[in-house]
């Protein structure tokens, strides 16, 4: 079965290796999970 | 097993008890997520929410009787005895002066928390499926016949219990010895086999929020009025004397941790704070039915100063418990323990006198033999679990910087 998860998972952090979830969102409006999906996006280049 | 006449009074207690009990695992889910970094603090969390799930459904399952059926040598309870619980929803099943089902439940919330406890030692690096197995082998294989030695009292749950409680006379009023040294035993079993975190000893690994080990601790304290208070398993004089003692020996630990802090490091810290609450508590533990008011002061100063040391022998000895879980619970058990044969009061209910009121070191050799009798048993299996389950997933270990 392995108890230890890898040493890149481990380095990523094992919330997203596990469970594909973050504690934390941190990121800014636009890319957050929380941002309304009618709002647009940054303009990018 | 009908002894005496169900109280309503009683019942209601340990009913609300075992509410209280089982708050400490979302507690401790708090306690020991703000510890970690922010990376893997659901995971953290995560791990005492599944053990609430894998323990509670083995507990009905065959858990119970295992540890409360009837004693095979007065190592292991009769798995068949029990099982589902059958026999048990009868009006006139009873231990003591509550119904078997009340006993049931609040003793599953404490094979829960056990369990739960370990998860602190293996932090970040543990995978969520080994650890899920985990809880199920070591519940089965270690908690239950530890509880089973500890706790089951002959003619309580069934005719014939376990040789700690009977035989060897060990007093450990709410789980010091079955609970705490064996979760903190097994911790540094399973540390040990898991190996340390990648930059263990070179990178700063601090506490990502300090504010949820605080809700954790603050959690912990007011579940633990249950454990303590509610293993009188009565609302009377010794549920009393145990919450007064559950107050006074974590208020006593939170001193010595600082005042440890203050002359080593030059600042009481918040994390100190919080760890002294959990030593205190876990000390007193054993001790809460046993000891003086005045007694579980002293055993929460010695257990305040001494786990703060412990914590450190981590970074010398070279394992990796992460959370503490060994210098917290496995030493400050230890401590709780050791300490009834020193201050065990003759007045208290319990009735048993230490060595510091009379009574020789004749209850001291009885709370060490129960003592390090567990902790061999538990580090010894869970050793062995673990390697069954294998160490690594199988990757490269080395892709990291």
């Amino acid at each position: 079965m392995g108890l230890r998860v890898t040493a890149a998972d481990e380095h990523g952090g094992i919330d997203l290796a596990e469970h594909s979830e973050a504690g934390y969102d941190l990121s800014p409006v636009y890319y957050s999970s929380y941002r309304v999906q009618k709002t647009p996006g940054p303009r990018t280049r | 097993m009908a002894i005496m006449e169900i109280s309503a009074g009683d019942t209601a207690w340990v009913l609300v008890s075992a509410a209280l009990v089982l708050l400490m695992t979302p507690g401790l889910a708090f306690f020991y997520g703000g510890m970690v970094r922010a990376k893997g603090v659901l995971n953290m969390m995560m791990m005492s929410f599944v053990t609430l799930g894998t323990v509670s459904v083995i507990w009905v399952l065959y858990g119970y009787s295992l540890a409360f059926g009837d004693s095979w040598n007065g190592l292991i309870g009769n798995p068949l005895q029990f099982a589902g619980l059958q026999g048990l929803m009868s009006p006139d099943a009873a231990v003591f002066t509550i119904p078997s089902l009340v006993f049931v439940a609040f003793q599953a919330a404490f094979a829960i928390i056990a369990v739960a406890l370990i998860s602190g030692a293996v932090a970040d690096r543990m995978s969520f499926g080994g650890w899920t197995a985990f809880t199920i082998l070591w519940a089965t294989l270690v908690y239950f016949p530890a509880a089973h030695w500890v706790f089951a009292f002959d003619g309580a749950a069934a005719e014939n219990g376990g040789w700690i409680a009977n035989d060897i006379k060990a007093l450990d009023f709410a789980g010091g010895t079955a609970i705490h040294i064996n979760a903190g035993a097994a911790g540094l079993a399973l540390a040990l086999v898991l190996g340390r975190r990648l930059g263990f000893g070179t990178k700063p690994m601090r506490p990502h929020n300090m504010t949820l080990v605080m809700l954790g601790a603050g959690l912990l304290w007011f579940g633990w009025f249950g454990f303590n208070a509610g293993s009188a398993l009565g609302a009377g004089t010794w549920a009393g004397l145990a919450w007064v003692n559950t107050l006074v020996a974590p208020a006593a630990a939170i001193l010595g941790w600082l005042a440890v802090e203050k002359f080593r490091d030059g600042h009481p810290t918040s994390l100190g704070a919080a760890s002294g609450v959990v030593a205190g508590l876990v000390a007193v533990t054993p001790a809460a039915g046993s000891v003086s008011p005045v007694g579980a002061i002293a055993i929460g100063i010695l257990a305040g100063i001494g786990c703060a040391y412990a914590v450190g022998l981590k970074y010398k000895l070279g394992y990796d418990d992460s959370l503490d879980v060994v210098g917290v619970h496995l030493v400050g058990g230890m401590i709780g323990t050791l300490a009834i044969g020193l201050f065990a009061d003759p007045e208290t209910p319990a009735a048993v006198a230490g060595l510091f009121y009379g009574g020789g070191l004749d209850q001291m050799w009885r709370q060490a033999v129960g003592a390090f009798a567990v902790a061999a048993f538990s580090f010894v299996v869970t050793y062995g679990i673990s390697l069954a389950l294998g160490q690594d997933h199988g990757s490269a270990r080395h892709c990291c910087r």
